[in-house]
């Protein structure tokens, strides 16, 4: 499949997801063509009313060089110079940026030349469209955090197939902001998927704990009148599903289940925060100079230099997210220790059958700090770096996406083993009590993570920490997909994992 | 002057400032009494018809004793006594009473519609704690439990139930009026603090000449961000009649990028102001009185985490990081306007002829700034849920986080100040180093910050005429009014 591309309306976050995930090539319409093709037309026609005046990158040098002009007669040279060069990037260290957030920041490149506002002909746009098509160039997740997104694109298209540049089209390449877009939309793309995982394994642990149901009813959305708390109100309430009506406990539960549907009301602000900071990036134009397409008033259209290159919601959006992420790891925690302590939860000590020998389930607790400690530690903010590094004066403040989408991946990464461990203790205490499995989500659920960890009933020696490391990378792969892998995919010990994997998959959906 | 409320929807932000600020009083419509005095006795009906089900606080015990069941002849007498302390919490200096009078707006935005079952007359003493010439102080430090008790002990401890004795109500305080109070308080100052910066902004932008195409207005429909076109609106009419010719070249990233800045402090301010009205009419008692209807006739009792407000903190830590990078970037401004190579204005701002040592400028005041913004740094952290079990109680493990964003952010926009004032201060000297007078919009704004801070012309003491600056800022900002504000 291919995503044809019109106008700056097909920069979606859907579309972004069919070219970065799905893999899909992108091509233009006969309208873009001739809409950058007219756009370049008129922006040299601007140029040649006067090859003096200030066009960033143009008539004038780069970064600290532009307040020294380039003489009329070299701007084409220049311009079919800079074509030539590939620096292929000074960034190193952190890994790599995953292929999917790579093929993101080609899409997201092109949102500045669809309409003809990168003042640049098609075949250039064509030409980084073709990298799609191609092994991609590989990008650095460190040294990447400098003024602009000069750093990253160097790394992006430093698999650019060759082409004679011409004005105005050399700074189009590497000028706005990309990669931030890239990067949020790929954040975005999870964000909503790992929530919905987490609301899954609480509904277990809701029901695990016998928990009353009054915390969770659907009356209180109106009270709170928040749409983020309605929405998780709601998803809790659907994944109770199949869950006890009657005889739960007498009394209520700790403040940690009770405050579950305010805590992730706040993650759905996040998410939603998050997915409207992408569409925004994805679909805006960033260049600099930006070019504005003529007018009765601008015959020829306009190009002036702007801070387009520096993407101002994306890092505190993500930070927003790993905040929440942090706290939900943080509610795991505490519920899980609960769990195992049978004055407060009133189920067996330990959640253990009396007639077993050891401490089950009862170490997670311990594993569990770690988890919600690095994530709040990656959760720390992520500001405008104070280093004017490299900026000689003139490029003098950094965007920090690329630090915000590591952390951000971090937090994440720990909520999912958070959820890991307390989907696998919720499971144990429905063995303890000799729980038959629930029907409806919650039965579901509860049958996947026992196809990766079944109950510990303190025969044999098993290695937990690794049974819980492939349940909590099935979630982070929910994330992405929003498939849930079967267990035998990375380790089955169960002949029900498959079936149970596409009931799971199918109550996803 | 007297705020009346009908119901929940009478309470916003601006119903909020005028009472939690301007010290109206409130009284509460005969409608709503009415509607009060029904639901008060229909839950009393309530209780009789399932005394033998849990209901948190009457038929069980709170907190660590909700385990334990009691009749209601046994709830009517625990019902008699007064709530066991009358304030744990201390350390910091007191918050303004501007949170105090908004705490109890928001107590009766609870009880207003009868979801709590208070009975009017007492629902009419806690609105009277308006009237009284000053409220009870809450410390800055020590409120941070599970739930508002802390703040509730101090403020409402003297309240009482009602004349005729009472009856039973649903959690009329256990809620979170104090979180939903410091959402509005931010969101109100916050809007004042981020006029005011845009006004300085704009100056330094004028002092340093910069090109305007960085704010034309056709970049909102390149953005496309509502925010983003906030702040190239706000600008472009601060920026009106700005001084010709600008600098040929454009200038430095920390004055091309102000627009997508500001727009993220919009968008952080326009999150907390609808986390606040949110938060001000929301119902968040424990527990909550469910209005009776057809298939509840008597309506039902729950017990909720409403206390628990988690929205509030992270849209209060999100203006507070706003506050940092503007900050970031008006230090940037301050030191490139020094920076005769780079603005292209007289190098360090001195008069042709002289160097730093005359003392002829604002040179050195560079240094000043530093450790305002690192200490804003530290402070704009964002406040997570508290990882410790939070008192001996395990049932009550998760504590409240907004009263800690809460005196951060303070703190943050304190530094925010300083570093406003010195910016001010900066560009005013540039203006006066290059003789050139302010763009029409900020001429008032330049004349109050040189009745202040006047140009420096010979050698004195800045230090301290920067203080009067930042303190004349801060008290516009927390007033209202005043000569410098927004």
């Amino acid at each position: 499949m291919t995503v044809v591309l019109d106008s700056r309306r097909d920069f979606t976050l859907e579309n972004f997801r069919r070219v970065a995930v799905d893999g899909e090539s992108v091509r233009f319409s006969a309208k873009a063509k001739k809409a950058m093709n007219d756009a370049h037309k008129s922006f040299l026609a601007l140029l040649e009313q006067d090859r003096t005046q200030f066009i960033y990158g143009t008539t004038s040098g780069g970064g600290p060089q532009a307040k020294i002009p380039i003489p009329p007669a070299e701007q084409r040279k220049r311009a079919r110079e800079w074509g030539r060069r590939r620096s292929g990037g000074g960034g190193f260290g952190g890994g790599y940026v995953d292929d999917r957030a790579v093929r993101g920041m080609i899409f997201c490149r092109l949102a500045n030349y669809i309409e003809g506002n990168a003042k640049s002909r098609a075949v250039v746009a064509e030409g980084i469209a073709s990298m799609l098509d191609k092994p991609l160039p590989k990008v650095p997740l460190d040294g990447q955090v400098g003024a602009g997104e000069i750093l990253p694109l160097a790394h992006v298209l430093s698999k650019l197939p060759p082409m004679e540049l011409e004005e105005g089209e050399p700074m189009a390449l590497v000028n706005g902001s990309p990669c931030s877009a890239a990067l949020a939309g790929d954040v975005a793309l999870q964000a909503r998927n790992r929530l919905e995982n987490a609301h899954r394994v609480f509904a277990l642990s809701i029901e695990g704990f016998q928990a009353p149901l009054a915390a969770y009813d659907p009356d209180l959305a109106a009270n709170w009148g928040s749409p983020w708390e309605g929405e998780a109100l709601r998803l809790i309430n659907q994944n109770l599903k199949g869950g006890k009506r009657a005889g739960r406990r007498f009394y209520q539960a700790p403040v940690n289940y009770r405050v579950l549907p305010r805590i992730l009301g706040q993650a759905h602000r996040a998410v939603e925060l998050m997915e409207k900071a992408a569409a925004t990036s994805i679909a805006s134009v960033t260049d600099n100079p930006v070019y504005i397409l003529p007018t009765k008033e601008h015959p020829y259209g306009r190009a002036f230099s702007t801070g387009g290159y520096h993407n101002g919601m994306a890092y505190p959006a993500m930070d927003m997210l790993s905040h929440s992420w942090a706290d939900l790891a943080s509610i795991a925690d505490r519920q899980t220790t609960k769990f195992h302590n049978a004055e407060v939860s009133l189920l067996p000590h330990m959640l253990m059958k009396p007639d077993t020998e050891g401490w089950g389930t009862g170490g997670l607790g311990f594993i569990q700090v770690g988890f919600g400690e690095k994530a709040r530690w990656a959760a720390q903010r992520t500001f405008l770096p104070p280093s004017e590094g490299g900026g000689f004066a003139q490029n003098d403040v950094a965007s920090p996406t690329f630090l915000a989408y590591q952390k951000e991946s971090i937090a994440a990464t720990c909520l999912d083993s958070a959820m890991a461990i307390l989907a696998v203790v919720a499971s144990q205490a429905f063995w303890a009590v000799e729980r038959k499995t629930p029907k409806g989500p919650l039965g579901e659920t509860l049958e996947y993570v026992r196809s990766y960890v079944a109950p510990v009933d303190g025969r044999g020696s098993r290695k937990l920490g690794d049974e819980i490391e492939k349940l909590a990378n099935a979630f982070g792969a929910y994330a992405l997909t929003t498939e849930y892998p079967e267990a035998g995919a990375n380790g089955s010990r169960d002949g029900r994992a498959r079936a149970t994997a596409r009931r799971a998959k199918a109550g996803a959906r | 002057v007297t705020v009346t409320i009908r119901s929940r929807d009478d309470v916003s932000l601006k119903t909020f400032e005028r009472v939690a600020f301007g010290g109206e009083g409130v009284t509460i419509a005969p409608g709503a009494r009415k509607a009060m005095q029904k639901m008060h006795d229909r839950y009393q009906e309530y209780v009789e018809a399932n005394q033998d089900t849990f209901i948190y606080g009457v038929t069980a015990g709170g907190g660590p004793d909700a385990k334990k069941r009691f009749s209601l002849d046994q709830a009517r007498q625990r019902q008699s006594r007064r709530m066991p302390w009358k304030g744990l919490s201390f350390g910091g200096p007191a918050l303004p009473e501007y949170v105090s009078r908004g705490t109890v707006l928001t107590t009766l935005t609870m009880m207003v519609e009868g979801h709590t079952a208070t009975h009017p007359e007492r629902a009419d003493a806690i609105a009277k704690l308006l009237d009284a010439r000053k409220l009870p102080d809450l410390p800055s430090r020590g409120l941070t439990a599970a739930g508002e008790l802390m703040p509730n002990f101090i403020l409402f401890n003297a309240v009482p139930r009602s004349r005729n004795g009472g009856g039973f109500s649903a959690g009329s305080g256990n809620g979170s009026q104090m979180s939903s109070a410091m959402a509005a308080v931010c969101a109100v100052l916050s809007r004042r603090r981020l006029g005011l910066a845009e006004k300085v902004l704009a100056l330094s932008i004028e002092a340093f000449n910069a090109p305007l195409e960085a704010y034309d207005p056709d970049l909102k429909a390149m953005w496309d961000d509502e925010h983003e076109s906030a702040a190239l609106d706000n600008l472009n009419a601060l920026l009106r009649g700005a001084g010709k010719p600008r600098r040929f070249y454009q200038a430095p990233v920390s004055y091309r990028i102000i627009p997508r800045v500001l727009g993220q402090a919009h968008r952080a301010l326009a999150g907390l102001e609808e986390v606040a009205e949110i938060s001000l009419r929301a119902v968040a008692s424990n527990p909550t009185y469910i209005l009776p209807s057809k298939k509840h006739p008597l309506g039902k009792t729950i017990s909720t985490g409403g206390y628990h407000n988690a929205l509030s903190a992270p849209a209060i830590d999100w203006m507070a990081a706003s506050w940092v990078d503007l900050a970031s970037l008006m230090q940037r401004h301050i030191v490139k306007m020094h920076k005769g190579e780079v603005s292209l204005l007289p190098d360090r701002l001195l008069p042709e002829g002289t160097d730093y040592t005359t003392g002829y400028s604002t040179t050195y005041v560079e240094y000043v700034v530093n450790d305002f913004l690192e200490e804003m740094r530290r402070l704009a952290q964002p406040t997570f849920l508290g990882a410790n079990e939070v008192a001996a109680s395990e049932q009550d493990d998760v504590p409240i986080p907004t009263p800690l964003a809460f005196t951060m952010e303070r703190q943050v926009a304190q530094c925010f100040d300083n570093t406003l004032a010195v910016l001010a201060a900066v560009a005013s000297q540039a203006l006066h180093a290059t003789n050139r007078p302010a763009q029409p919009p900020l001429r008032r704004l330049l004349d109050e910050i040189r009745t202040l801070f006047p140009p420096i012309e010979s050698s004195r003491e800045i230090g301290n005429e920067l203080q009067t600056l930042t303190n004349t800022i801060s008290h516009s900002i927390e007033s209202g009014s005043g000569r410098l504000a927004a």
